[in-house]
C-alpha cells in the first residue's frame, strides 16, 4: 500500500508520541539523571521532527493530504502477496505438529502450483527441494528441524 | 606478518574451505544472474549456513558469492538488458547495445577481466589500509566511536536514494528496533511487552533475512510475469579484443578501482553507487563523450571495474571500526559477533589469521572470478530460463528454515515475517531500506558508547570534543548533518541569479 507523503509524516508523529508516552514508566534514575528512557525518546523526538518535515513538504508541494492507495497492484498480485505471509504464518503454526517435510513440501507445492507451475515441475521442485533443505540442515549442519508428531 | 599469511595460507587452502569457496562462488553467479536476486539476499541466505561453520570458511564464502554475485548481475544486464543486480544499472543500456550490434562476447569478456581487476585493486588497498586504520583505531575511545557511528549512520541517510527525510525515518526505524530488549547500560528489559523472546532484542540474522528474502520474493510474486526470461543470443569469440580494451583504458581501469573503494568505504554507499559514479565520470572525462549510450565499451569499463572494487573497501570500515560500508558487510559484522569475533582494531591483533584469510580470499575470489565468470556467460541463457514461479516459493522455504536455524525458534520466524513486511512497505513507498539496516547494526554501539561516555564525564557534553580525534570526527559530524541546508541554500541563493 502506498502512503502520501503527508500520511506517513503523521504515522511517524503518532509512533514518536506513543514512544514518549510508554517510557513514562520506565524507571527514573536514583540522582535524576537520565536512564534507559533516554535513547527512545531522542529517536521518538526525532521521529516527529522527520514527520513534521516530510507532512509539511508534501502540503506545501500540493500533494493529497493523508491519502493512501494500492498502486500498480492488481487484485492478484494482492493475493499472491497475501499467500505468502499466509504461507509463512502456516509455517509457524504447524510445522511443529506436521514436521518440517510434510509441511514444507506441502506449502511449497501449493505456492509454485498458485504461481502456474506445472505439476510435473511442482511435484519434482518441491520434493526435491524439501529434500535438499532437509539434507542440509538437518543432517550436515545438525540442525534439528520440527519433527511433527508423527516424527517426519 | 609472513607468519600470519602462512598460517592464514594454511586456513584458507584446506579441501573443505575450497569447496565452500567453489560452492559459494557457483551460488554467487547463480543469483547474480537472475534478474530481482540481489547480492544482499544471496547473502542473508547464506549466513544461516554459514553458521554452522568456523569462521574462516563463514567468510571466504561471503567474499567469494558477492565478488561472483556483482559480476554476474553484468549477464542478464548484456543478454537481455534486465540487470542482475543494482550494481549493472549503469551500464545495462550500453552492454545490451553491444550485444545487439552482435558482440555480446565481447562486451561479457570485458566485464569479467575487469571486474576481477577492479576486484583486486580493491584488495589490494584493503590489506595496505586496513591494518594502518586498525593502528589509528587503537587509540580511539567511546567519545571516538561515538562520532564515528555518528558518521556512519549520517552517511547512509545522505547517500540514500530519494528524499531525505524518508532516509532518517528509516535510520530512525533501524535504531528505535535496537531498543528493544534489555538495555547493557541499565540492565532494564525496553519494549518487550512481557515477552520473554524479546528479552535479546531483534536477532539480527532472521531480521536481514526478512528484510532482503521475504521482501524480495513479496515483490516478485507482485508482478505479473513469473516466467523465466527468454534469450537468444550466440556468444562468440569471447575475450576477441578485449586485452586491447584492457590496455587501452588502463587509466581508466585504475582511476574507477581508486573510485570505487573510496565510495565502497563510505558507510551506506555500496558497489551500485560506485558504478553510477564511475559511469558519470568515464563520460564527463572521455575524449569521446557523444559514443555514450550506443553501446561504448569505455563506460562499462569504468563501471564494471568500480562496483567489484567497491566490495573490499566496504570491508574497511567493517574490519577496523566495526562499521559497515554496505548492507553486505552488515550481514558480516552480523557473522563475526556470531563467531565470537567483535569486529574493531582489536581484531588484527587477537586474530589476525582470519583477517589475513580475508585477504587471501578475496584475491582467491577475484581470481577465480576469470574461469567462474566465463563458465557464467556460457551458461548465461540457461540460467536466465529459470522461471520465477519455481524460484520463489524454494526462496520462500529457504527463509523460513533459515531463520529458523540460527536459534531452532519459530519466534525468529515470526521476526522474520514483519521485517519483510516492513521492508516492502518501506521500498513501496520509496523509503531506502539500507540505513535501517545501519541503524539496526550500529544501534547498540551508538546508544552504549554515549551513555558509557556520559556517565564517564558526568554528564558533560563538552567532552566529546576534549581529545584531538574526538573534535576533528565531532567536526566531520557536523560538517555531515549541515551539508544538506548549506546545499538547499546555496541553490536557492542561485535559481534566482539565473
Amino acid at each position: 500500500m502506498r502512503l502520501s507523503n503527508s500520511l506517513i509524516g503523521f504515522c511517524a508523529i503518532v509512533f514518536g508520541l506513543a514512544v514518549m508516552m510508554y517510557t513514562r514508566g520506565f524507571p527514573a534514575q536514583p540522582d535524576g539523571l537520565p536512564g534507559p528512557e533516554f535513547f527512545p525518546n531522542v529517536l521518538a523526538g526525532l521521529f516527529i521532527v522527520a514527520g513534521i518535515g516530510l507532512a509539511l513538504g508534501s502540503i506545501r508541494r500540493g500533494e493529497r493530504i493523508l491519502h493512501a492507495q494500492w498502486v500498480g497492484l492488481g487484485a492478484a498480485a494482492v493475493v499472491n502477496i497475501l499467500l505468502v505471509l499466509g504461507i509463512i504464518v502456516t509455517y509457524m503454526l504447524v510445522a511443529d505438529h506436521v514436521g518440517f517435510l510434510l509441511t514444507s513440501l506441502i506449502l511449497m507445492a501449493f505456492l509454485m502450483k498458485w504461481l502456474g507451475t506445472s505439476w510435473q515441475w511442482t511435484i519434482l521442485m518441491s520434493a526435491t527441494v524439501t529434500m535438499g533443505i532437509y539434507l542440509l540442515f538437518a543432517k550436515i549442519l545438525m540442525v534439528p528441524l520440527p519433527w511433527g508428531l508423527w516424527g517426519f | 606478518m609472513l607468519e600470519h599469511i602462512l598460517v592464514a595460507g594454511g586456513l584458507v587452502f584446506q579441501p573443505y574451505v575450497l569447496m565452500v569457496i567453489f560452492v559459494a562462488g557457483a551460488y554467487g553467479l547463480f543469483v547474480g544472474s537472475i534478474p530481482g536476486l540481489t547480492a544482499t539476499m544471496a547473502t542473508a541466505l547464506l549466513v544461516p549456513v554459514t553458521f554452522f561453520m568456523d569462521p574462516v570458511p563463514a567468510l571466504a564464502a561471503i567474499v567469494t558469492m558477492e565478488a561472483m554475485a556483482i559480476f554476474a548481475g553484468d549477464i542478464p544486464g548484456a543478454l537481455v538488458r534486465i540487470p542482475g543486480t543494482p550494481s549493472s544499472a549503469a551500464y545495462v543500456d550500453e552492454s545490451h547495445a553491444l550485444t545487439l550490434a552482435g558482440k555480446a562476447g565481447f562486451v561479457l569478456g570485458t566485464d569479467v577481466i575487469v571486474a576481477a581487476i577492479g576486484g583486486l585493486i580493491g584488495s589490494l588497498i584493503l590489506i595496505v589500509l586496513a591494518p594502518f586504520l586498525a593502528e589509528v583505531a587503537m587509540q580511539f575511545t567511546c567519545y571516538e566511536y561515538f562520532w564515528l557511528a555518528c558518521i556512519g549512520l549520517s552517511c547512509s541517510v545522505l547517500v540514500s536514494k530519494g528524499s531525505l527525510i524518508k532516509g532518517l525515518i528509516s535510520l530512525l526505524i533501524g535504531l528505535m528496533m535496537t531498543t528493544v530488549g534489555v538495555s547493557e547500560t541499565f540492565g532494564f528489559a525496553r519494549f518487550t511487552f512481557g515477552s520473554t523472546d524479546l528479552m535479546n532484542g531483534f536477532n539480527f540474522i532472521p531480521a536481514m533475512i526478512g528484510m532482503f528474502g521475504v521482501s524480495e520474493v513479496m515483490r516478485n510474486v507482485s508482478t505479473g510475469d513469473l516466467s523465466g526470461t527468454q534469450c537468444a543470443v550466440i556468444l562468440k569469440n569471447m575475450f576477441k579484443g578485449v586485452g586491447k580494451t584492457v590496455r587501452k583504458y588502463k587509466l581508466n581501469i585504475m582511476r574507477s578501482s581508486l573510485l570505487g573503494t573510496a565510495v565502497g568505504i563510505l558507510p551506506g554507499a555500496g558497489a551500485d553507487i560506485g558504478a553510477w559514479i564511475a559511469y558519470a565520470l568515464s563520460k564527463k572525462f572521455s575524449k569521446t563523450p557523444e559514443k555514450y549510450g550506443t553501446g561504448h565499451i569505455e563506460g562499462i569499463v569504468d563501471a564494471g571495474t568500480a562496483n567489484n572494487a567497491g566490495l573490499s573497501g566496504a570491508w574497511v570500515p567493517a574490519l577496523v571500526f566495526g562499521i559497515p560500508g554496505d548492507s553486505i558487510t552488515a550481514i558480516v559484522i552480523g557473522v563475526l559477533f556470531m563467531k565470537g569475533l567483535k569486529p574493531g582494531p582489536m581484531i588484527f591483533q587477537q586474530t589476525p589469521e582470519i583477517l589475513y584469510a580475508v585477504y587471501i580470499t578475496f584475491i582467491l575470489a577475484n581470481l577465480l572470478l576469470i574461469p567462474f565468470g566465463f563458465m557464467a556467460i556460457l551458461a548465461g541463457c540457461q540460467m536466465l530460463r529459470v522461471p520465477r514461479k519455481i524460484l520463489m516459493p524454494v526462496i520462500l522455504i529457504f527463509c523460513i528454515v533459515g531463520a529458523f536455524a540460527i536459534n531452532n525458534a519459530t519466534f525468529d520466524v515470526g521476526i522474520m515475517l514483519f521485517c519483510g513486511i516492513l521492508a516492502y512497505f518501506m521500498e513501496v513507498n520509496d523509503i531506502p531500506v539500507a540505513p535501517a539496516i545501519l541503524g539496526l547494526v550500529l544501534g547498540r554501539l551508538l546508544e552504549d558508547s554515549f551513555m558509557v561516555s556520559m556517565i564517564k564525564s558526568e554528564w558533560q557534553l563538552m567532552s566529546f570534543l576534549e581529545r584531538p580525534v574526538s573534535l576533528v570526527l565531532g567536526v566531520v559530524t557536523i560538517i555531515l548533518w549541515t551539508s544538506p541546508f548549506i546545499a538547499a541554500w546555496l541553490f536557492k541563493k542561485k535559481v534566482p541569479e539565473q
